[in-house]
């Protein structure tokens, strides 16, 4: 696969038809789903929605039952993760999944370009990517802290260590799970910032959160799952302001 | 007198299973496949030289097809044996059992074409010198410390210096997520499996121009490396390296009071000891669940 850039709006990857079950459990329900380059898609539900079960599946983490993911106009069926992770599709994990005694950098080497694996790669090569982990540090803010290792470092550190890794890998299509969940406010603009530089920058992104106010000040469109169903996908503002979906969100209290 | 020779001879010694045994340890730490194998590959390796040198071709053509023979084992082996029965989700033990297996028929295959007798490379510097007075050392025994130093720092450079030795630690660390990153887990576990057949090649080499070797010398080989994985604490390469000397060290020392054929039981005295008083080994960290 050759990495293209389509234009604003073009659907980088579509998403056909997916299911998953578990067991009896029905964890995603023949969900479709366009994410369109440069749109920032907020995924939104209950816990146990199937949210992070469908990132699983569209990355071939895990083995779809039926459905059909694209990816820049190639299906993606039978094709390895790794291979989807060099073409252009990055993602981070709610739990973080950082290399714990790695340090900083190391983390970050990890998630460089790995195309010629095993074989050295040349000196512009490598003082490319020594540059390019270094600005991914310094907008993280981790530059400081980059022979530290990864379990040594404070919550807030540690959300932008996983943030730093999926920056280094220059994907295209971003799938961050929770990435701001618990951050201080200070953290969270921080957080902000860097994902409207991103966005800005050509970067397409799909995020899982709860807090109401980060989906509504960064989504151009919010995507709602309940029990494995997409129940809706548009406009943030709709879609939130549909008492039947709050009610859901929210339980009976709302 | 004698406790000093001992001393020296055991550092020798320590200093190969050393080498041996970081081998054993790097593959198992990053693929987390038991590769019992690992022994055969000594034996693969040792028994290529002494074909090799012993028919006349020199010293630099035995060590590359001593190289050779060791790094193709341990890839086929890979590729032909453990990757198949990973591919459908095989346990630890049929990993175990058929590496095991291939350790046999190595074994026997070696006995059919050299013998089953042991065999041994006279070089040069095989010869014994009296450094201080009742005290022989051979250059072999320094040539093994120096390569064993020379070898692990190198390797130690390899895994904290460069971007393939990360990678081989991030394998350890979380085999499903260096996929996250466009990382090819295969190719990654085959670098671990020529990096540590390699590093078997000097001790396989020095150990047939010293204590000499038979078709068996293999499962003595695996047992200490095992042992050295264990008692360094599993994971940890500066702890396998000390392990290893240490075995190194008791085995040889412990002829001042037994008898030369008690040697291995020392060896598993130092396990079983390890095992009870300090599960997580020399420098392991103690396992979170």
């Amino acid at each position: 696969m050759t990495k293209t850039s389509p234009a604003l709006g073009e659907p980088l990857m579509q998403i056909r038809n997916l299911d998953k079950s578990f067991g009896g459990v029905k964890a995603v329900q023949d969900v479709s789903m366009d994410l369109r380059a440069g749109i920032v898609t907020t995924l939104v539900g209950p816990n146990g929605a199937g949210k992070t079960t469908f990132f699983n599946l569209i990355t071939g983490n895990l083995a779809r039952d039926s459905g059909q993911v694209t990816w820049l106009g190639q299906d993606t069926a039978g094709l390895k993760p790794y291979r989807l992770a060099r073409a252009g599709v990055g993602r981070t994990y709610q739990d973080l999944r950082l290399f714990d005694g790695m340090s900083v950098w190391e983390n970050v080497l990890n998630a460089t370009e790995h195309g010629a694996f095993p074989m050295p790669i040349s000196r512009a090569h490598r003082r490319g990517r020594r540059e390019r982990m270094e600005h991914v540090l310094e907008r993280t803010g981790l530059i400081d802290k980059r022979h530290t290792r990864a379990i040594d470092l404070a919550y807030a550190e540690r959300k932008f260590l996983s943030m730093a890794r999926i920056m280094a890998t220059e994907a295209q299509l971003w799938l961050l799970d929770e990435p701001a969940s618990g951050l201080d406010p200070n953290s969270y603009e921080r957080f902000l910032t860097i994902l409207r530089e991103d966005v800005a920058g050509g970067v397409t992104v799909c995020i899982i959160e709860h807090n109401l106010d980060i989906v509504v000040g960064i989504s151009d469109r919010i995507a709602f799952l309940d029990r494995g169903k997409l129940l809706a996908d548009g406009d943030p503002k709709t879609v939130l302001n549909d008492p039947e979906l709050a009610r859901i969100y929210f339980g009976d209290r709302a | 007198m004698l406790a000093i020779q001992l001393a020296i001879t055991g550092l020798q010694t320590g200093a190969l299973y050393a080498l041996t045994a970081v081998g054993f340890s790097l593959i198992f730490g990053s693929t987390r496949i038991f590769h019992f194998a690992h022994g055969a590959t000594f034996v693969i390796a040792a028994y290529l030289f002494y074909w090799v040198y012993g028919t006349g071709w020199g010293l630099v053509p035995g060590v590359l097809a001593a190289t050779l023979g060791a790094v193709l084992f341990g890839l086929v082996l890979d590729r032909l044996v453990y990757v198949p029965i990973q591919r459908h989700e095989g346990s630890f033990f049929t990993v175990f059992v058929a590496s095991f297996g291939v350790g046999i028929a190595v074994q026997n295959v070696i006995g059919m074409i050299f013998g089953r007798g042991f065999t041994s490379v006279s070089t040069p510097l095989s010869r014994s010198a009296e450094i201080i007075p009742g005290v022989y050392v051979s250059p072999l025994a320094w040539i093994a410390m120096l390569c064993t130093a020379l070898l692990l720092g190198a390797l130690h450079f390899f895994l904290r210096r460069t971007h393939t030795g990360t990678a081989l630690r991030a394998l350890a660390d979380d085999p499903e997520l260096v996929r996250t990153f466009g990382l090819n887990p295969r190719r990654i576990a085959a670098t671990a499996f020529v990096v540590g057949s390699a590093l078997v090649v000097p001790a396989a080499i020095i150990t047939s121009a010293t204590t000499g070797l038979n078709p068996t010398i293999g499962h003595h080989v695996m047992l200490i490396s095992l042992a050295a994985t264990i008692v360094g604490g599993i994971g940890s390469i500066s702890g396998t390296m000390l392990a290893g000397l240490l075995l190194g060290l008791a085995e040889s020392l412990a002829l001042l009071v037994v008898d030369s054929q008690w040697t291995e039981a020392v060896t598993f005295a130092i396990l079983f000891a390890f095992i009870i008083i300090r599960p997580s080994g020399l420098l392991g960290r103690i396992a979170a669940h």
